[in-house]
């Protein structure tokens, strides 16, 4: 990677000008529609919020380079340059009140995917300088020390063992063959190691084989978040890479938002070639278990429970009924959101917010939008799948004084696993 | 009473207990690493946790301020956690 | 009456369309290598319909004025543009193609309220904060574009104001400001939206979200 400059961050952004967006551009009117569907517009009412804003200086760009009139404008000398201070001003729009939730591209008449010019918009940001201070840690590194939390192997060694203590049986590291890899998030190694464990719970009562690999256990990319391909195409190649080498059928993206898009939409594209293996969330692998009567549960939570839609899984990534049919499983009040599904309100903390100090007023303030749906459904419990999204909402709450504990789903499965002690195994 | 010598007849004798006294040995066990947390509000907690006159409420403010500790501590996405 | 000005006009008009839609398309796009869950062309499809309608009833519900006030004015601008009776005979006389159109106090009845939404939306655009902020010169620019022939066909057939074959000429003079400044606006928005619609809805397609 060379020296970010202004330059590099107009090169950037040329090269990421496509069709779609030079359509996108050509269709906005400037209705402000999207003013509407954006969390951090509608929850601070600050006009400068409005998602279509956020591209200006790529729309500036794409007008006096892509079109006939920009061309002739500059020609003249009515057009206005990209500066650095602006992009400089830019970072506030682009970074710290976006979550890339892409709530806003749902609701565009003309249907302008604004979320995707965002995704683009940060590539030019990045190679210019004017990354967040907190996205630039996590992705130096997530290259340098292979977690952008700076979780190491060890860490993740020692979690294991831990894991394999309580379980009572082994979690198979590097084993060549098997047929899934199960990736994590350091949110995970962290914060929930509860994760594992009911993985290996759930692998195990199925009888499947997985494993974890000791050169990939990273999902997440911050690359992805602070748009740096470069960076993005070395994390996805380790996956890739570790992968093959296990000669694995399916790789398993765990409870994350943007891991998934990571690999299983932007990856294949990033190291330029098809994957020759499946890449599946969690969820769409206990659900495929659940059909094939592979993932059995007893008992259900008797408590009133919703589930919290991460954007990227849902609205950005297709897995929808998934949740809803494994919650049905165990949850016997579940409950939806009057926003739910492809329309859920983001939690405030995707797409690197959390990473990025600068911002955390803001999420705090976003969080108000959840706390209403919340407010109108008077739910005991919080259900999620994306270890972001839990604590985002877990401080919410916090900072809200909301009493509601939340959930991770695979957690809670693993907890209703039929057990051989309850007599219906073996 | 009968020695306990491995992890499976502990974790055993542990479920088997009354939840009053689980809390109790719960909290010894905190009260053993607490230090490690460096958190004054963790002190509190401990002694209404390993009191076996515990109210209901001083449990619950307790259970409140455990939680809000936890949540304080979490490490945010992306944030350097250092764990080496 | 009629001078070479139209004539003109529709070239630059139907020259600049293709024009924009080369400057469009030749900027490609690249090939998604991710393993698909469904072609994305019917989804794409899909989307260019659906979109004509709110995503939900809360988007309806937050930006009822916009889409109340936009749904009118274009409802009445098609009504007016294609179906009173002296367009569609110019239309006829141009292109051989005819078809019936409405009586004219019907399409008067639209013309108005095509106006009077035009007025509203541009009320919202000075009045409403986030509107205030991304408004420019070029979104006044085009709602000009738009209310002037409008408003000098209206005042032409109630021969009011100034004589009727002046307000005629106003009128006509509006219509090719309009057509030749088409391309290069973002009025092109009538037809690049297909497009846009199309691109979001068959990427998400091919991830199986229906957008």
């Amino acid at each position: 990677m060379s020296k970010p400059s202004l330059e590099r961050g107009i090169n950037a952004l040329r090269e990421q000008i496509d069709a779609p967006i030079a359509s996108f551009f050509s269709s906005c009117v400037h209705c402000g529609m999207c003013a509407d569907a954006c969390l951090f517009h509608t929850e601070t009412g600050d006009p400068r919020y409005v998602p279509i804003h956020k591209l200006e200086p790529m729309r500036r760009l794409w007008e006096q380079e892509y079109t006939l009139v920009g061309r002739l404008k500059k020609l003249v000398g009515l057009s206005k340059k990209i500066t650095a201070e602006e992009l400089e001003e830019w970072q506030e729009l682009v970074y710290n009140s976006c979550s890339l939730c892409g709530r806003c591209s749902m609701v565009c008449p003309v249907g302008n995917d604004i979320v995707y010019m965002i995704r683009k918009m940060r590539e030019g940001m990045s190679a210019a300088g004017y990354a967040p201070e907190g996205l630039i840690g996590a992705s130096t590194r997530a290259v340098e020390i292979g977690s952008p939390m700076g979780v190491t192997i060890k860490a993740v060694e020692a979690q294991v063992k831990h894991a394999e203590k309580d379980l009572g049986f082994e979690i198979p590291m590097d084993a060549e063959g098997a047929e899934y890899l199960v990736l994590m998030s350091s949110m995970e190694i962290m914060n929930y190691p509860e994760y594992l464990q009911a993985v290996a719970k759930i692998m195990n009562q199925a009888g499947k084989s997985w494993t974890i690999s000791s050169e990939a256990f990273e999902a997440t990319n911050a690359g992805i978040q602070i748009g740096a391909s470069d960076i993005a195409r070395v994390l996805v190649q380790r996956i890739v890479d570790a992968a093959e080498k296990l000669k694995v059928k399916t790789v398993i993206s765990p409870e994350c938002g943007h891991a998934y898009t990571a690999i299983r939409w932007e990856g294949a594209n990033l190291v330029g070639r098809p994957f020759n293996f499946k890449v599946q969330h969690i969820l769409e692998v206990l659900d495929e278990l659940r059909e094939q009567g592979l993932l059995k549960t007893e008992g259900s939570e008797a408590s009133r429970m919703t589930f919290h839609d991460p954007c990227q899984l849902v609205r950005r990534g297709g897995v929808i009924e998934q949740p809803r049919n494994l919650l049905q499983m165990v949850a016997s009040d579940f409950v939806e959101m009057k926003d739910h599904g492809t329309m859920n309100w983001c939690c405030g903390a995707g797409g690197g917010v959390s990473a990025n100090e600068d911002a955390h007023e803001l999420k705090l303030t976003s969080f108000n939008r959840k706390k209403k749906q919340l407010d109108e459904l008077k739910v005991d419990a919080l259900v999620t799948a994306c270890a972001n999204c839990r604590i985002a909402l877990e401080e919410g709450l916090e900072e809200n004084e909301m009493d509601i504990p939340v959930l991770g789903l695979t957690e809670m499965l693993a907890e209703h696993l039929v057990t051989e002690k309850s007599g219906k195994e073996e | 009473m009968a020695d306990i010598s491995n992890d499976a007849t502990f974790r055993e004798a542990l479920l088997k207990l009354e939840a009053v006294d689980a809390r109790i040995v719960g909290a010894k066990f905190v009260e053993s690493v607490a230090p490690l947390a460096d958190d004054q509000r963790l002190r509190r907690i401990v002694d209404v946790a390993s009191s076996s006159e515990a109210t209901e409420e001083e449990l619950e403010v307790s259970r409140k301020l455990a939680k809000s500790i936890m949540v304080d501590t979490y490490t945010r996405c992306g944030a350097d956690g250092d764990w080496k | 009456m009629r001078g070479p000005g139209l004539q003109i006009a529709t070239v630059i008009f139907a020259f600049g369309i293709i024009l924009r839609f080369f400057e469009i398309f030749m900027m490609g796009r690249k090939k998604n290598l991710s393993a698909k869950r469904a072609s994305g062309t019917g989804a794409g499809f899909r989307t260019v319909a659906t979109r004509f309608l709110p995503a939900d009833s809360e988007t309806m519900r937050r930006s009822i004025f916009t889409i109340v006030a936009g749904y009118i004015f274009h409802i009445g601008l098609f009504v007016t543009l294609f179906l009173f009776v002296p367009h569609i005979q110019l239309f006829d006389a141009l292109t051989g193609l005819s078809w019936p159109g409405l009586p004219n106090p019907v399409v008067d009845f639209f013309t108005v309220i095509s106006m009077i939404a035009l007025l509203a939306l541009m009320w919202q655009r000075l009045t409403k904060p986030v509107l205030r902020l991304l408004s420019t010169g070029h979104d006044h620019l085009v709602w000009t574009l738009t209310f002037l022939p409008l408003l000098t066909g209206y005042l032409a057939y109630h021969h009011l104001f100034i004589p009727y074959t002046w307000m005629l000429a106003f009128h006509i003079l509006s219509v090719e400001l309009l057509m030749i400044l088409f391309p290069f606006t973002k009025l092109m928005h009538a037809f690049t939206l297909f497009v846009s619609r199309w691109y979001t809805g068959s990427m998400a397609g091919e991830k199986g979200v229906k957008v």
